[in-house]
């Protein structure tokens, strides 16, 4: 492109051609672009980790620093922790395996669900594909989670603070 | 119009309700037997559930305590600026944290005889800014939670059936006097029950057993047996006897004996197991913080559960997390083991004794709270002992009454060893064995059984006959020198015979007795629940103590006429009726003229809910 021909030629039409003369004005002077919308402060729902604690002390037992303690003290405190974050989970979800049982035979049909399923090893060609399950997954087929108040906070509670009056 | 019945356990700890439907009209896709109704309950703030029970406990909230709508209910309609009173499992769990504003056992304080029962009394250890409820209000409370639960539940199904139409089944102790009847019946009323039944509970768990057999029952009893219904709840403890017999070629059943109202039930039995593990611990149950007090009451009761379902496990461990924000430091490790769960379950509440034992008196302190008279004596058998022996009469022969077959209800009686220890103990009482009618549910018998009757009554299922389960007197002041401070000696006249009917009246036949015109009268008011051979107008001049309870006095006013002067006395005799629903009623007739005057209770009317 021979740009100073084209300058010579803008100078001209901007000063005999008004309408084009507003488009250059614009296009080298933009208006404020509309404001774009920001970013709303990420909405966190907590209420699976309250209801873990709640049900189960799993937020304060993962927060506890456990090194100092010998493995049957762990052991003790972690049956009961398990069983009781069990309970809490089978409450609020029913959780099943997404196949069939550990190291039993699969076909994987073309255009299977990324997200629920995942090949690994010597993957190649365009399916379906066969091998066997290495991870029989999990899946939340009913989800029943109540609102526990707090969760929702702008930053979220997963235990109120107790005060022994 | 009723399209269903509703059978209401409305227990010491937990509440219940079964519905079933009459079998016409617009329910008739649900017909069959009672059912459970799953009661939809605030497990924690913002967390409402349905549970097959109503924990019978009530939490009062302070302002700020919670968001309030995370109390809600499906069909709570808020209230500006106020907290709702919180009914159920939250309530229980939460208020044993803050216990001056929980109130428990309601049921209990209802039939606690030295009481004025309609008081304001609850909780007994309430702070000083807190209005305190009397034991009817905390019923209706829990009655109401009940009738919410059902119309909602009525409504999603399409029913037009609310609660106030239906008939309702509600369930006693048999153990309740007609004053905690007559408090039941009007808790009920104000929950908004219309067409009312009262039934006794062990009646209840034997018409659910009655159901359970269909007509093979009458393989299982004989003419001639005496079933002992053992219901031990929660909180307390109630034995029936309810003998079989035959009229027309047909079986026939009549409750011919109840026991005193006992404060002793599987609750306290948890409690104790937590004291015995407790006193292994180094620093026992003072070492605990309140969480870990409630989780090693939790962690006994599943213990033992686990050791009395599987006889090979020797010691069931017990692991209370740390204090505060610690879960691993501060863990205590411990275990029940067989042989200190035989040694508190079965040699303390249900020890090998003698047929004619009688229970320990006085107050035993590990089990007492403040107020209830719980019983002194833990030991089952023995409070069983001294019940059959009160009611020999009801066997032909020998000093105690002889049960011949035994029907378990309550949650205690999942243990199969205690269930063996009771029918081993009256295998040794009697002299033969004593099998057990298989239970329908331990747990919830009584709501299933009480909707199950209220089927029965409809058609011509079989019933159980029994009358007034107490005989009634009131006292008659004996001339006798005045001493300053001692009230005159008091002999009882017998107005109410026990076993009398339902719906009959009796003239009493009286002495001579005079009131005075225009000033108040008042009785004192007795009962027994085992002088079998007492009848209208007996007089008794005297009587072992624990033979008679006293029941709030009864008082009425005669109103002069234009005609008598104050202070002039009326000849009157006294009328006694037992109603429909099970309460006595008793008046005074003049013997002069048609004037009759009732006697009421002397319990204050509460202030609030009417």
């Amino acid at each position: 492109m021979n740009r100073l021909a084209l300058a010579f030629r803008a100078f001209f039409k901007v000063l005999f051609d008004e309408a084009l003369a507003q488009g250059v004005a614009e296009a080298l002077n933009p208006p404020p672009a509309p404001p774009l919308p920001t970013p709303e402060a990420p909405k966190f729902d907590l209420r699976v980790l309250a209801l873990l604690q709640r049900d189960g002390r799993l937020i304060d037992f993962l927060m506890e620093t456990i090194d100092d303690y010998d493995d049957a003290q762990v052991g003790a405190a972690v049956r009961k922790v398990h069983a009781d974050c069990r309970k809490s989970l089978t409450d609020h979800f029913t959780i099943e395996p997404i196949g069939a049982g550990d190291g039993s035979a699969m076909k994987v049909p073309v255009g299977y669900d990324a997200a629920a399923i995942r090949l690994t090893g010597a993957v190649s060609g365009e399916g379906p594909w066969s091998g066997t399950i290495a991870h029989h997954g999990w899946h939340a087929t009913e989800v029943r989670v109540p609102d526990v108040p707090g969760a929702f906070a702008e930053v979220p509670v997963l235990q109120p603070l107790e005060v022994e009056v | 119009m009723a399209e269903f019945v509703l059978g209401i356990d409305l227990g010491t700890t937990n509440s219940a309700l079964a519905y079933a439907p009459i079998g016409s009209g617009q329910s008739r896709e649900s017909a069959g037997p009672p059912r459970i109704l799953e009661i939809p309950q605030v497990v924690a703030p913002g967390d409402c559930k349905p549970l097959p029970t109503l924990p019978s406990f009530l939490y009062m909230p302070f302002a700020g305590e919670f968001e309030p709508a995370s109390l809600d209910l499906p069909w709570t309609a808020p209230v500006e600026g106020t907290l709702p009173w919180v009914v159920g499992a939250f309530a229980r769990d939460h208020g044993a944290r803050l216990p001056g504003r929980l109130v428990s056992s309601a049921k209990s304080w209802l039939s606690y005889g030295i009481l004025d029962r309609s008081a304001g009394v609850l909780p007994t250890t309430a702070p000083e800014d807190l209005a305190k409820i009397s034991p009817v209000e905390a019923s209706v409370a829990y009655l109401r939670h009940l009738r919410d639960a059902w119309n909602i539940f009525a409504a999603a199904q399409g029913w037009d059936a609310t609660f106030d139409d239906q008939e309702i089944f509600l369930t006693v102790p048999a153990s309740f006097d007609t004053v905690a009847r007559d408090l039941t019946i009007q808790a009920a009323r104000k929950a908004g029950a219309q067409h009312l039944t009262i039934l006794e509970e062990p009646q209840a768990a034997f018409y659910a057993w009655l159901a359970k057999s269909g007509e093979d029952w009458r393989k299982s009893v004989q003419v001639g047996d005496l079933v002992l219904v053992c219901d031990i709840g929660g909180g307390t403890s109630d034995f029936t006897l309810i003998a079989v017999s035959e009229e027309d070629g047909t079986l026939k059943l009549e409750r011919v004996a109840v026991g005193d109202h006992l404060l002793l039930g599987g609750d306290n039995m948890d409690l104790a197991l937590a004291y015995a593990v407790a006193g292994t611990l180094k620093t026992g149950m003072d070492g605990l913080d309140a969480n870990q007090k409630i989780a090693l009451v939790h962690g006994c009761r599943t213990a033992k559960e686990k050791l009395f379902g599987d006889p090979n496990e020797s010691r069931v461990a017990i692991t209370l997390l740390g204090k505060g924000s610690k879960v691993i430091g501060g863990s205590i490790k411990t275990a029940l083991s067989r042989e200190m769960l035989e040694q508190v379950l079965l040699d303390g509440f249900f020890p090998a004794c003698g047929a004619t034992e009688a229970p320990a008196r006085g107050r035993r302190l590990g089990l007492t709270e403040i107020g209830l008279p719980y019983a002194a004596d833990a030991g089952i058998t023995r409070h069983l002992a001294q019940f059959l022996t009160r009611h020999a009469a009801v066997s032909a022969t020998g000093t105690t009454a002889r049960p011949t077959k035994i029907l378990f209800n309550g949650g205690v009686f999942e243990a199969g060893p205690l269930r063996q220890r009771l029918s081993e103990t009256l295998r040794l009482w009697t002299g033969a064995d004593v099998p057990a009618l298989p239970s329908a549910d331990l747990h919830l018998a009584v709501a299933l059984g009480a909707a199950q009757y209220g089927l029965a009554r409809r058609g011509k299922g079989v019933r159980i006959r029994g009358g007034v389960n107490r005989s009634y007197y009131i006292g008659l002041e004996s001339p006798a020198p005045a001493v300053p401070g001692v009230r005159p000696p008091v002999k009882a006249l017998c107005v109410v015979p026990l076993g009398m009917e339902e719906g009959t009246e009796t003239d009493v036949p009286t002495p001579e007795l005079g009131l005075y015109v225009g000033e108040e009268a008042e009785f004192d008011f007795l009962a027994s629940t085992h002088r079998h051979d007492d009848v209208p107008g007996v007089i008794l001049e005297r009587w072992p103590a624990e033979e008679l309870t006293e029941l709030p006095p009864l008082r009425t006013t005669l109103e002069a006429t234009t005609s008598e002067e104050a202070g002039q006395a009326v000849p009157i005799r006294i009328v006694a009726r037992v109603t429909e629903l099970g309460t006595i009623e008793l008046a005074c007739r003049s013997r002069v003229d048609d004037r009759i005057w009732k006697l009421e209770y002397n319990v204050r009317q509460t202030e609030t809910g009417e």
